[in-house]
């Protein structure tokens, strides 16, 4: 939260501050150029002004002393006329390329009166025409004003201005004054060290904006970079909490991939070749979904796809279509063609969980029923069991008992019917509530199937085991459920934790329970016999009760028949029961199995029980499960 | 480097300007002295806008088969081009009566001079619109 929090703000400033540097730069540059046309205007203005005072000094000195005549004057007399042009070229100047008088005669035609041109070529004659390019003569006749233009046809000049010499309302000749290019230079020049600073000033605001720019850009792809897994090029888990920040969940299914025997790839193959099974998976992953979908490498080699929900009716074609592909796929790695399958766990609902955690955890779970099932399949989450929409809660709450130690083991003990002395001890897991209030393993055990930490659980269960068998001389039983023993996991836990203490496993039973039937005798069997090899001897529980029927018998290879509590309680007054326990009794010893009779709670089951020569005895009545380990004949 | 060749270009351009400007001027002005579309016209000495760009002038090596002579000088003008129609390209080549009228840059600024009875004699009667730029001597 804070850190998208922090990704906002440092956006936001950054959206802010940037244009904006850019826009004030912009505005800074506008200025400088209408402020540079001013200033250029009012030194223009101040020329034409200055030489406008000159032209006005020459035309009153001309019609003080010359009047009305002039054009007649200059005409007819050279010698006047030499006079009149030499004064008028004192007034010249620098900026002025071409000074000259003209008239305009009864024609309309404007004439040379007086030119200061130096140049032959370009010197007009008296009366020579002059062809005017502009109407500011014109105007300058009517006007009695002074009227200027910018030139801009003519590459040499860039100001022409036509000075009228009034005499009584009259005009008698024009001054035309020819500002050449170089003035409009010398004023540039005049604002250059001003220009000097603004480009400086211009320089280190782009430089500035150019770093900015970049820094922004590097955040962005290194923003971007922490976000993709190197390896698969895709989105890595940093992502999705960076995408959830931005996006509902209400808009997407969740699909948890995980690539089947993923291990066993870069055990045999090695890390180079599972590198590229993981790429080549992706591709073909990514192949199978659109844009819009979010591919995410969550782990190793799990992978999180949000697919949108826009034109996906049924999830499960998609999952179904990932999946065949990938099993289709043949991975080229140096000499060797390697392929995978997948398994695919799918919560369709993710926006009903609290958070994305809680929505992962549903689709880990049915992942791992995937997995379970014997992977290369699909799962999806069924929201109408409603005790699952409970079961992240309860996980979380089991995870913290085991956090706190709240987890315990209770022992309850086994005896032999004919031989007293020999004792055993089943290990029952009890779960602790925070007022130290034992819960019974069927109140939590269904709601973390499937999950880590039910494993967890199992290595707490058989770890204790193993220590109570070490530090005493009693054999122990523990429960395992049949989908326990087609767990890999759960099976090379026994492997690893007997491997080097044989001696132990031939004193642990596995009571196997099972809560479906048997579809596969074959795989259970072939479960069994590793477990035998192992050393260890399995009893089957609850039988009589449920799935478990004579049929197991006969296909599986069991040591142990624990004859069901149900059918042992009232044995006494139950005739029926007490022919059913006759009859398991007579076929166990037939196919030299033990028989246990659990959950005796009186004195007159004991007593049917013995009569029927049940192997074991287990119940209340003998003896409760006991954190401590206390000698129940003392009773 | 590149302020420099953009300068370059720069005058290059405006030049060009120019003397495509003053053909367009000597096509007007010859176009109006003869009536023809297609005038024949002997330059003495080059005429450089007229010869690079002599657009609908027809620029001929012969004095004698040419409609009008444009002069650059009137300098030792061939005899055989004496009696053709003479046009200046300078204030100056006016001196010579037999040069008709001028086209030539004065001030920054194109200038055209017709004499009336230069033309006259010439029996040339020019377009309306040169009415401004014909002369009583």
């Amino acid at each position: 939260m804070d850190r998208s929090l922090r990704t906002n703000k440092s956006f936001i400033l950054l959206a802010i501050i940037i244009p904006s540097m850019t826009l004030v730069s912009f505005f800074i540059y506008g200025e400088f150029v209408q402020s540079n046309k001013h200033v250029f205007n009012i030194i223009k203005k101040q020329l034409m002004h200055d030489k406008t005072e000159l032209f006005k000094n020459y035309s009153n000195h001309i019609v003080e002393n010359h009047g009305q005549n002039i054009q007649e004057k200059i005409c007819t007399n050279k010698i006047f006329a030499k006079k009149l042009e030499q004064e008028l070229q004192l007034i010249q100047g620098d900026e002025i390329k071409y000074l000259y008088l003209l008239y305009k005669d009864s024609d309309g035609k404007f004439r040379y009166l007086l030119d200061t041109t130096k140049d032959a070529e370009e010197k007009s004659y008296i009366k020579q025409k002059f062809d005017p390019q502009s109407d500011i003569w014109e105007q300058a006749y009517k006007t009695k004003t002074v009227q200027t233009i910018e030139q801009e046809g003519l590459q040499t000049l860039w100001v022409s201005m036509a000075y009228p010499i009034v005499v009584d309302e009259r005009v008698v000749a024009v001054i035309g004054a020819d500002f050449i290019y170089s003035v409009y230079d010398k004023i540039e020049n005049t604002l250059k060290p001003m220009e000097k600073l603004f480009y400086y000033i211009a320089i280190f605001m782009i430089i500035m904006l150019g770093i900015a720019y970049s820094l922004v850009y590097m955040y962005y792809i290194t923003r971007k970079k922490s976000f993709i897994d190197p390896l698969t090029r895709i989105y890595n888990r940093q992502y999705l909490f960076e995408f959830l920040d931005n996006h509902s969940l209400q808009d997407y299914y969740l699909m948890m991939i995980d690539l089947d025997n993923f291990k066993l790839v870069n055990d045999n193959y090695g890390h180079d070749a599972g590198d590229e099974v993981l790429i080549n998976v992706v591709a073909e992953i990514k192949s199978n979904i659109r844009q819009k979908d979010i591919l995410i490498r969550f782990g190793g080699e799990e992978f999180i796809v949000l697919v949108n929900k826009k034109e996906v009716h049924n999830i499960l074609k998609v999952a179904q279509r990932i999946r065949k592909a990938v099993s289709q796929l043949s991975i080229h790695t140096q000499n060797n063609i390697i392929k995978i399958t997948l398994s695919i766990g799918i919560n369709p609902f993710p926006y009903m969980s609290n958070n994305i955690e809680e929505a992962i955890k549903i689709a880990d779970e049915q992942l791992y029923i995937a997995k379970s099932s014997g992977r290369n399949r699909v799962e999806v989450y069924n929201s109408d069991d409603k005790y699952e929409s409970q079961t992240s809660k309860r996980i979380s709450d089991i995870q913290e008992a085991i956090d706190n130690n709240r987890v315990r083991c209770a022992f309850q003990p086994i005896y032999s019917n004919a031989n007293q002395e020999e004792l055993k001890y089943e290990v029952l897991l009890r779960l602790l509530d925070k007022n130290s209030k034992p819960i019974p393993p069927d109140s939590f055990l269904p709601f973390i199937k499937n999950t880590q930490v039910y494993i967890s659980l199992t290595r707490y269960v058989i770890d204790t085991a193993i220590n109570a068998m070490k530090e005493n001389n009693f054999n122990l039983a523990i429960n395992l459920d049949l989908q326990d023993i087609l767990n890999d996991d759960i099976m090379h836990l026994l492997k690893h934790r007997f491997e080097n203490v044989p001696e132990l496993a031939s004193r642990m039973t596995i009571e196997i329970l099972e809560h479906e039937e048997i579809q596969d005798f074959k795989l259970i069997q072939s479960k069994l016999k590793l477990l035998k090899t192992m050393g260890f001897s399995i009893a089957l529980d609850d039988f009589g009760s449920g799935y478990a029927n004579f049929a197991y018998l006969i296909n599986l290879d069991i040591d142990i028949l624990k004859i069901d509590g149900t059918i042992i309680r009232d044995l006494d007054k139950n005739e029926s029961a007490y022919s059913v326990v006759k009859t398991i009794c007579s076929f166990a010893k037939d196919m030299n199995m033990k028989t246990v009779a659990e959950q005796i709670e009186t004195k007159e089951e004991l007593e049917a029980v013995q009569e029927l020569g049940v192997d074991y005895l287990q119940g209340y009545y003998l003896g409760r499960p006991e954190f401590e380990f206390r000698d129940p004949f003392l009773r | 480097m590149i302020k420099l060749f953009l300068i370059s270009l720069l005058i290059t351009t405006m030049y060009a300007d120019d003397v495509k400007l003053a053909s367009s001027i000597f096509n007007t002005i010859v176009s109006s002295i003869t009536h023809k579309k297609n005038a024949a016209v002997y330059l003495y000495y080059d005429i450089e806008s007229v010869s690079r760009y002599p657009d609908k002038l027809q620029v001929v090596k012969d004095c004698s088969i040419a409609d009008v002579v444009l002069l650059s000088s009137i300098k030792d003008i061939p005899k055989e081009c004496e009696s053709e129609i003479l046009f200046g390209t300078r204030y100056s080549h006016l001196k010579n009566k037999n040069v008709i009228g001028a086209f030539f840059w004065q001030k920054g600024r194109p200038n055209i001079l017709f004499y009336r009875d230069r033309l006259a004699k010439h029996h040339i009667k020019l377009d309306k619109s040169f009415d401004k730029y014909i002369e009583n001597e």
